[in-house]
This record gives C-alpha cells, sequence and structure tokens, in this order.
C-alpha cells in the first residue's frame, strides 16, 4: 500500500531543506569523543511545540495532515486528545505538549497532526507546525544535557546544534508509551 | 521439460487436503456405528486412500503407513469380512487423532512425526482376527491387461471433428501400473508432458477426473500437433509407474489400429510409419480449436463446483474498503441534501438520483461481500460428536446428539470466537445436565439422553439454542450456592426470583457439580462463556425446569463489522448506542426522575430502572438547553436486565462500520469501539452490555 519513504503533505509554508554534507561540515568542525556515537547522519522532522524546536526521525513519520475535528474519547489519560478520522481510518491523536508539562497553545491556522508509526498501531501527533525536513549530521548531535524540565528528560534522545537554534531530538516510543 | 514436482510448494494444499479429508473420515466415523452402510464405508475409504496417495506423494511415509492400514482395515468391513465394533470404531478415530498430529507436526515443519505402530499393530489385528483370510486390496485390482472401455461422450466427437478438420488428431491410452498410488500424478505428468510439446485437446476421462483419480487404469488423451510418433514415445517412457502408452491416430469413426508401445524395454516397438501427422504436426500447435476449449470449459463447469478458495486477509481487506466507501456514500448523500436546500438547480436531482443509485450498487456490494465472508455454522458443530461421544464413552453416559440447522450461515469473525462457548456449554450440558442411563431409568426416562444444538436465523441475529433432557437446574440449590460462595447474603438470595438466581451459575467462582471432575465445573467456565459472548455483542439466556431439562440460548449478530446504530446527542457528541440492545426510547418529563439512595431512577410501567447519565458518564458538558422539553431516555436491556441511558437528544438509526478502538487507548470502559460518520467526523459506540452489567449489579 505504501512505499518504503514517507508521504508527507506540505502546507504551503514549510521548506524542505537538504543540507548538503560539506556546508555542515564548514559549520561545525570539532568532533569530540562523546559526540562518536551519534555520528550518522539523519533526516530529521522539526516541528514546533510551545515555542520550542522538536525533531523525530523521518521515516517514522507517514503523513502530515492539517488539523481537523478530534473525538474526544472518555476516561482516558490527559495527553490523548481523542480519534480523528484519517482516509476511513480512526487514529489516536496526543499531545505532547500535555505529556511534557508544556504550556499548550491555542491551535492556529499552522498547526498540525503528523501521523507516525508506534508500536500500537498508527498514532498522530498533535504539533503547533512542522517547519522542515533537515538532515543532520552526527557531529551536530550531543547528548541529552540536564533538563531543567524533569518531565521531559525520559522523552528525549539526543540535542543538536542548528545554527542559532537547538533541535530537542524525541525518543518517540517513550513519548508515546502508555 | 519433465514434468518434475516441486514438493515444497504443495505442503500447503496438502495440508489442507489433509484437513479436509480428516474432516470427513472423522464425520463418517462417528456416524458409522449407527448406520454402517456400505455407502458410508465407500466415503471412509475413499477418504483414507486419497490421504494415503497424496501423503505418500508427499514423502510422509509414517502418515502413508497408517492410512494404508486403515485402508485395509476398511477395505475388509467394506467386503463384509469385519463387522463395526466400538474397538473398531475407537480405533479409526484414534489414527484419526494421529494422522491429525502429524498434519499439524507437519505444518511446523517438523515431518510426520508420530509413533503409531501399536496402532498400526492394533489395525493389522483386526484383520488377522477377522474371519477369512485377507484378500488384500492389490488382489482384488483388475488385471491391466485389457483395454478398458473409454467411451467419448457425442459432444467430444462432435468437438473433436471439427478440430481434425484443422490438423489431424492422435490418441495416447496411457495405463497406469496397477501398484500405483498416485495415479493422478502420473496422469499429471502425462498430461503435463503432452500439453507442452503438443496440444493437449481432450482426455477421457476429463483432466479434472484424473486430478481427482476418478478412472481405473487407463486413460486416454487426444491432442493436436507436437513431435514424432517416436520423439513424443521417448518423451513418455521417461515417467515411471506406466505400463503402457499406446499411441494411435483418432479418427471419429472407428478405434484404428494400434500404433505402438509397451514400456516394458524388451518389447518397445517403434511407432509404424503409417500416419499423415508427422509432416503436418509442427504447424498445428498454432491452431487453436475453440471448439474443443469451450467444450473442456463446460466440462468442468459441470464436474466440480465453481468455487475458488480466497485468503480470508484480503475479503477482511475488501471489507474494510466497502466500509470506506459506505462512510462516502453517506458522505455524499448528505453533501446532495445540502446543495438541494440551498440552491435550486436541476442538476442538484441528477445528483440525488446518482447518489441513490450509488447508495443502491454499494449496499449491494456490502451485501455480497458480507455474504462471501460467511460461513455455514457447521464448521463448528462438526467438532461437537467426537468429543459428545468421546465424553459420553469417559462417562458412561448413553447421549445422543443431535444437531440441527447446520446450513445457517454467519460471518466468520463470529464462528471463530463461538466454538469454544458452544463446546463448554455442550459439555455442561452433557457433564452436569444428563444423567447416568441408571439415574434415568429409574425416573422413567428413556436410557439415551438427548442433547439437541439448533442453530437459525432469528431476525437480524443467530440463535444457537442447546437443549438436553437432563435433571435441569434447581434454583434452590443455587441460591444455596450463591450464599455459599458468599455471592449473595441469605436475605438476598431468598428474595431473587428463580429466574434472576439462575443468571447466577454465570458468575465467577461457580459450579453447582457436587464434585469437580475433569470434563468440566472447575467454576471458571460459564463466566468466561457469558463475558465471550457479551464481547460478541451478544446475548445468552437460561431457562431450565427441574427434572425434564435445560436449554441454553444464545443470540448473536450475524457479523461484527457492520452494526444497526441508534445515533444519539450527548453534549456536542455523537454516541452511537447499538440497536440490538435498545429496548426503547423516551422523552420523559424532569420532575418524573426520582431518587433513590442517591442514585436517580425512573419508574416505566411499575417498573423501576436505574438512570445512567451519558454526559457524567463520558465527562461531557450537557447543552443548557437539553432538558428544557423532558429528559430523553434511552432504554436499554441486556438479558433480564434494563437501564435507563440519558442521553441530550435523538439523532436517528444508522447502519454503522465498527473501527475497534486503538490499541493505544487501552481499554476504555464504557466504550466498545468508533466508527465515522457520515460528516467524516469520528463518533464513539458506547459498550451498552458492560454498561447494563455495571450499574445494574
Amino acid at each position: 500500500m505504501r512505499g518504503p519513504l514517507p508521504t508527507i503533505i506540505y502546507a504551503g509554508e514549510c521548506r524542505i531543506t537538504e543540507m548538503s554534507q560539506d556546508a555542515i561540515a564548514g559549520q561545525e568542525i570539532e568532533a569530540s569523543e562523546a559526540k562518536v556515537q551519534h555520528a550518522e547522519d539523519r533526516q530529521t522532522v522539526v516541528f514546533r511545540l510551545s515555542g520550542e524546536s522538536y525533531g523525530i526521525d523521518i521515516f517514522r513519520v507517514n503523513e502530515i495532515i492539517r488539523m481537523r475535528d478530534i473525538t474526544p474519547i472518555p476516561r482516558t489519560e490527559a495527553h490523548i486528545r481523542g480519534l480523528v478520522n484519517l482516509r476511513g481510518k480512526t487514529i489516536p491523536v496526543v499531545d505532547l505538549r500535555i505529556r511534557m508539562g508544556l504550556e499548550v497553545v491555542a491551535e492556529t491556522e499552522s498547526s498540525r497532526i503528523i501521523v507516525v508509526d508506534s508500536e500500537e498501531g498508527q498514532v498522530g501527533i498533535m504539533v503547533d507546525a512542522v517547519n522542515e525536513v533537515v538532515t543532520l549530521d552526527g557531529q551536530q548531535i550531543e547528548p541529552t544535557p540536564a533538563l531543567a524540565n524533569d518531565d521531559q528528560t525520559e522523552y528525549v534522545e539526543a540535542v543538536a546544534k542548528r545554527e542559532a537554534e537547538l533541535v530537542t531530538l524525541l525518543n518517540l516510543d517513550s513519548a508515546l508509551a502508555a | 521439460m519433465s514434468a518434475e514436482l516441486d514438493m515444497s510448494q504443495y505442503v500447503d494444499l496438502f495440508l489442507q487436503e489433509a484437513d479436509e479429508q480428516i474432516e470427513i473420515l472423522e464425520r463418517e466415523t462417528l456416524k458409522l456405528e449407527e448406520d454402517p452402510t456400505s455407502e458410508r464405508l465407500q466415503v471412509i475409504f475413499r477418504a483414507a486412500h486419497t490421504l494415503k496417495g497424496s501423503s505418500r506423494a508427499m514423502g510422509f511415509s509414517g502418515m502413508a503407513e497408517l492410512t494404508h492400514e486403515m485402508e485395509n482395515v476398511l477395505d475388509q468391513l467394506r467386503e463384509g469380512h469385519l463387522q463395526v465394533t466400538t474397538e473398531i470404531a475407537d480405533a479409526l478415530l484414534q489414527c484419526q487423532d494421529d494422522l491429525r498430529q502429524m498434519v499439524v507436526s507437519i505444518g511446523e515443519g517438523n515431518g510426520d512425526q508420530a509413533d503409531c505402530s501399536a496402532l498400526v499393530a492394533q489395525l493389522q489385528g483386526f484383520i488377522n482376527g477377522g474371519a477369512t483370510p485377507a484378500p488384500s486390496a492389490e488382489s482384488t485390482a483388475p488385471s491391466a491387461s485389457k483395454d478398458e472401455d473409454l467411451a467419448l461422450c457425442p459432444d467430444l466427437v462432435e468437438t473433436l471433428q471439427q478440430a481434425a478438420e484443422q490438423a489431424p488428431i492422435r490418441q495416447l491410452r496411457v495405463t497406469v501400473n496397477s501398484e500405483c498410488v498416485m495415479k493422478f500424478a502420473r496422469a499429471y505428468m502425462v498430461t503435463g508432458v503432452l500439453t507442452e510439446v503438443a496440444e493437449l485437446l481432450a482426455t477421457v476421462p476429463s483432466v479434472e477426473d484424473l486430478e481427482e483419480e476418478k478412472f481405473n487404469q487407463q486413460f486416454l488423451a487426444l491432442f493436436q500437433g507436437g513431435p514424432s510418433d517416436e520423439e513424443l514415445l521417448t518423451q513418455l517412457k521417461g515417467i515411471s509407474e506406466i505400463d503402457s502408452l499406446v499411441l494411435t491416430p483418432w479418427s471419429a469413426q472407428a478405434t484404428p489400429e494400434l500404433t505402438v508401445v509397451a514400456n516394458e524395454p524388451s518389447e518397445a516397438k517403434e511407432a509404424t510409419p503409417a500416419s499423415p501427422t508427422a509432416p503436418t504436426a509442427p504447424a498445428a500447435p498454432a491452431s487453436k480449436s475453440p471448439a474443443a476449449e469451450n467444450n473442456g470449459a463446460k466440462q468442468s463447469a459441470s464436474t466440480t463446483g465453481q468455487t475458488v478458495r480466497v485468503d480470508v486477509t484480503r475479503l477482511d481487506a475488501l471489507m474494510n474498503l466497502i466500509g470506506e466507501l459506505v462512510i462516502d456514500r453517506t458522505r455524499i448523500a448528505q453533501i446532495g441534501s445540502d446543495l438541494g436546500s440551498k440552491f435550486n438547480d436541476p442538476n442538484i436531482d441528477a445528483l440525488e438520483e446518482t447518489v441513490s443509485h450509488i447508495a443502491r450498487i454499494t449496499s449491494d456490494l456490502q451485501d455480497q461481500i458480507m455474504k462471501a465472508r460467511m460461513m455455514p455454522i457447521e464448521t463448528v458443530f462438526n467438532r461437537f460428536p467426537r468429543v459428545v461421544r468421546d465424553l459420553a464413552q469417559k462417562l458412561g453416559k448413553d447421549v445422543k446428539l443431535e444437531l440441527v440447522g447446520g446450513e445457517t450461515e454467519l460471518d466468520r469473525s463470529v464462528i471463530e470466537v463461538i466454538g469454544d462457548p458452544l463446546l463448554h456449554i455442550l459439555r455442561n450440558s452433557v457433564d452436569h445436565g444428563l444423567e447416568s442411563p441408571e439415574t434415568r431409568e429409574e425416573v422413567g426416562k428413556p436410557r439415551q439422553g438427548r442433547v439437541l444444538v439448533r442453530a437459525y436465523h432469528q431476525d437480524n441475529h443467530i440463535v444457537i439454542e442447546i437443549r438436553d433432557d437432563g435433571r435441569g437446574i434447581d434454583a434452590e440449590k443455587i441460591r444455596k450456592k450463591a450464599v455459599e460462595k458468599e455471592l449473595l447474603t441469605k436475605d438476598q438470595a431468598d428474595r431473587l426470583t428463580d429466574r434472576e438466581a439462575l443468571q447466577y451459575i454465570f458468575s465467577s467462582g461457580f459450579s453447582t457439580a457436587a464434585e469437580v471432575s475433569e470434563v468440566s465445573g472447575r467454576g471458571v467456565g460459564m463466566d468466561i462463556v457469558r463475558s465471550n459472548i457479551q464481547r460478541l455483542g451478544g446475548l445468552i439466556d437460561l431457562e431450565t425446569e427441574v427434572g425434564k431439562g435445560s436449554r441454553f440460548v444464545l443470540r448473536l449478530p450475524l457479523t461484527l463489522a457492520i452494526i444497526r446504530g441508534l445515533l444519539t446527542r450527548v453534549g456536542e457528541q455523537v454516541i452511537v448506542l447499538p440497536l440490538g440492545s435498545v429496548v426503547e426510547t423516551l422523552l420523559v418529563e424532569v420532575d418524573s426522575i426520582q431518587t433513590v439512595n442517591r442514585n436517580e431512577v425512573i419508574v416505566l410501567r411499575g417498573q423501576t430502572l436505574p438512570l445512567v447519565r451519558l454526559n457524567d458518564m463520558f465527562d461531557i458538558q450537557s447543552r443548557e438547553d437539553s432538558t428544557e422539553d423532558g429528559q430523553y431516555v434511552v432504554v436499554v436491556g441486556l438479558a433480564e436486565r434494563r437501564i435507563g441511558l440519558a442521553v441530550d437528544g435523538l439523532i436517528g438509526e444508522k447502519e454503522v462500520v465498527i473501527k475497534s478502538l486503538s490499541r493505544f487507548c487501552g481499554d476504555v470502559p464504557g466504550i466498545s469501539g468508533a466508527t465515522i460518520l457520515g460528516d467524516g467526523n469520528v463518533a464513539l459506540i458506547a459498550d451498552v452490555n458492560g454498561i447494563v452489567l455495571k450499574e445494574s449489579a
């Protein structure tokens, strides 16, 4: 049914930034021992949650859809926002902001649902906006620093430095685990 | 070139066939004791024979050996040299168990491992102990020397004649060795070669019959074109277990002179020069004969049922697609009517017309797919006779099991899960329900106990009834037991009606059998049975009369994929209530809602029903105006229990496609699934049975 690569539906404001290896190598050259274990390129989908940038591996992403009506499911955990209709299938949507103790901001035109594969089937993740897809060089990725917000630590896999911004790379499995 | 069979790719096919044959064996053997007709023996013999042939062909020698011995015994029975006794029937059934095990083991890739030497010895013992010295199967086989009369039917002759105008036809008479166990495979190889190098027009008997081994030792193959006689014979001689091959030019008038050849090397003569075939032959394969092909098709239609095996996952995928189509259909219809109310345009009428046509087609399509997923409940019933027989023997009871309505069809999703609960009830009936023959005689009943399993359709449901004429269930005993097990206080128990008391046999930890037997009565049965049936959206009910017997009635939906639902509004949300559980809908005055022990109740025709507000239950904010003109209440029921569900509004009745809640959400109390409405929004389906059980407990 679906090809090996994920289908990504972009809204107009999104752009793909494929950074060539040379360009990235020019930015950061100091390779430390600690970084070696992350030394592979990763294509990452970067999105915004409560004003911060987060990233997940592009191979986990099935598609990105516009916000739509979510039917709440009573008596489930707070971060499970409800069910949406994805072309005749019903899939649950989670709000990682609630899960990670972030401030929940109101939906806007740029809000999206990222549909990912989880162990329990397809799951949608509500995000404030999807920025871009970037190739992160292994050298840009650092292990998780001690975060002020403890709620987040268990869901974070690593942090990537990009130009002026930090991208928190999520460990999707633990972020979605029950 | 050679038609070599790659065995591995046939294993699946073999296993499937083996399953079918074993099922036939078991079914017929069970009937054998009561009704040992020679036709029945013939059927059993044929099944054993087919198994022997195919297992030998696949190289499963253990299985082949066992079936061979079965065949010998069956042959003796068939010839009347042996009588059907319980020992023989037991041994045959034991064989079937062993065969099943082998099939499982083969399926797991472990070959046919099973030690059946004792069984083989037992079977041989029957024969040796039998009256007459065994005339073995081999010796009864007709001698191969004489040509069998293989007549061509007039239709075939006619089409062949037409074909012969294009190119000459040759006829090959093949005699298969009488010892050959896999005649069909040899025939297959011969026809395979002919199809490859020449154009095979027909065989006598037909190809289908050949495949099913419906021929003695000889068959004819008629073909056009292909290499010269000598070349062809050389190729065909490579096939083993063939006694002779005789190639002749064919003509409609008469069977012409032989053109030759036996497979014995000493006698191998070459084809007589004769025949104008050789020169024209190479050109011939190009000219297809439609007449002959049509004829072939006609033949196959008459001999085999027109069925195709389809993987269930494909049917499931189809069902999902239909589900989406149904959703879109509803959606288009809604858009159509929205447009219709806004604009006045003849195109909209046309649209509505088309929509209603699409609606008709999709619902036909849905019906057809549903039908394709339907299976007769026989597939479940077939397990019963054996179980009951073994059980009766073990318990020393005499039981007559009647199965009625096996042809009743229901969705395979239901079939898959209904087997075990039914079997459990059946076991209970034989074990606890029926008395021993002695007791039965004492109370003036026939020694033989009767258990009837009956299935039939009623409305959109299937009803399965299991009835026995045993001792029945004493409500008084149940009350005592329930108090003993501390499920009830003495006071509570006394207030229960008999019917209510009986419901306690479905509670966990409940068994009325005086002593726990191996068969049933560990007290973990009926509650699981009931919860399984309720999970299917079904109901189970029990009627009993002490001394006369009991009757379990199961009511199940025909399918688990699509249900009719009552759409209700709760706050801003739509909640679907399965129509099967809905008893009635009411609009009651707000004042008439009373409270008992701080629980709301309504009184309906003198009966007090607990009232459950769905918006409280589901934490949904009610609309403020909702109680203005009274409170909508949907009365739902499960067996005898009734409760009222308070909702904010009633929307209507609709067929909905059930989608399971994602595993991601876990088990949500009160919700059994979700569905997609015509407007594309998701609505939740309430687990009415669960709510009733919880609220009325």
